[in-house]
């Protein structure tokens, strides 16, 4: 096993999260409550993937995948001239680890913006009110534009993953499915024996924890005088 | 006799040639302040013309910022964030239903080209059916919350309802005719 059933949890509630919140996005402000859920759900995701990052199972870390410029330009060189990987990675390539990086600020900026964004009609992201209303403005944009390109990289992620299946014959989604990879995707490293299962709930406790404290701490807006 | 006569056309013709001279001079003169003149007319005008835009701009807002302002406890109350209070709700919705017809005004004027900046979208003006409809629909949804918040004693959760499709109201037409990004 490389992914622990956490971390591919993880994935797959990212994906549901991202969709159920480009759709609730898309139909309109009745939909507007379920699209906060959405999004306070993809931020806990990221905080658990952060933390996952640190004290997970030994592929999930990024002291395991994050390497130095020279392993990424090898890499890249290396597949690009359509040649095996230099060397073999169970976990993520030093390319693709890059992309999580990626993925991971742009989708925890997607998430954090629209807690200050304001559609100017019934609803307010819960930490508008922490900002002035013109920086509520200009978040409320970004987290429009950020989507776009966000869109544009899952784009990216998803014709690369389809590049490992079809031109290095490395079945990618099916590892993320099943946790599992041919013993020989990992060559001289060591695969994952067992679920740290009550580490795992209780990093899920912690990033559900920490997203709630954040709600519970969101300044309320102030109804008084000068709307009565 | 012969140097007289030549001295009197010498002095005519230094006469017609200044004279000729002085005329140009005037007519360049009088043509570049004619000419100076049209250009600051034009000018006066596209300012004026570009106040009139601002103007009209800067009403219209008014009238939106008060729909949020009536708008904004509704919001909270509809989210559960306040008490409801019906009565309030009856007041800012007719309030709402009120200052909906002024925006059929105030968008009355073309101002996609001039050049002020504003949220309007020009297709305001190319589909004006389109647009006097969202305006109705707002009208209309304004008349049945107001009518909903007057019943004695109702649901919570209608009134909410009705606050919902106010506000998809509103949204439907930021989402077609206004500029998403400021």
């Amino acid at each position: 096993m490389v992914w622990d059933p956490f971390l591919r949890l993880f994935h797959w509630l990212l994906v549901v999260c991202i969709g159920v919140s480009w759709g609730t996005a898309e139909l309109g402000v009745e939909y507007r409550d379920y699209h906060f859920y959405s999004g306070y759900c993809a931020l806990g995701l990221v905080v658990f993937r952060l933390v996952w990052g640190l004290v997970g199972t030994p592929y999930a870390r990024f002291s395991n995948f994050l390497r130095g410029p020279s392993a990424v330009f090898a890499y890249a060189r290396a597949r690009l001239n359509n040649h095996a990987a230099p060397e073999t990675y169970p976990g993520h390539n030093p390319l693709g680890a890059y992309a999580v990086l990626v993925l991971l600020a742009w989708i925890s900026a997607q998430a954090v913006t629209g807690l200050f964004a304001d559609d100017d009609i019934l609803y307010t992201g819960p930490y508008k009110e922490a900002v002035s209303s013109d920086f509520a403005a200009q978040l409320t944009d970004w987290h429009h534009w950020l989507f776009d390109f966000l869109l544009a990289l899952i784009a990216v992620h998803v014709i690369s993953i389809l590049v490992h299946k079809f031109r290095f014959g490395e079945p990618l989604t099916r590892a993320m499915l099943t946790g599992r990879k041919q013993p020989s995707a990992f060559g001289k490293f060591p695969p994952v024996e067992t679920t740290p299962w009550v580490r795992g709930l209780l990093v899920i406790a912690l990033a559900a924890g920490s997203i709630w404290l954040l709600l519970y701490l969101a300044p309320e807006p102030q109804y008084d005088d000068y709307y009565y | 006799m012969s140097s007289f006569i030549l001295l009197r056309w010498g002095k005519a013709l230094i006469a017609c040639v200044s004279g000729v001279a002085c005329a140009g001079l005037l007519t360049v003169a009088g043509a570049l302040f004619v000419s100076q003149g049209a250009a600051a007319a034009d000018a006066g005008k596209a300012a004026k013309e570009a106040e009139r835009a601002a103007r009209v701009i800067a009403t219209r807002q008014g009238a939106l910022k008060l729909m949020g302002y009536y708008m904004f406890p509704l919001g909270g109350m509809a989210r559960g964030r306040i008490p409801m209070d019906t009565a309030l709700v009856a007041r800012n919705a007719a309030h709402i239903g009120n200052l909906a017809p002024m925006l059929t005004d105030t968008f009355k004027a073309n101002t996609a080209a001039s050049g002020v900046e504003s949220q309007a979208l020009p297709v305001i003006w190319e589909q004006p059916a389109e647009f006097q409809a969202k305006i109705e629909t707002l009208i209309e949804r304004a008349a049945e919350l107001t009518r909903v918040a007057a019943i004695e004693d109702v649901e919570e959760g209608a009134v909410k309802g009705a606050i919902g499709k106010l506000g998809q109201a509103c949204g439907s037409c930021h989402d077609d005719f206004r500029v998403d990004d400021k």
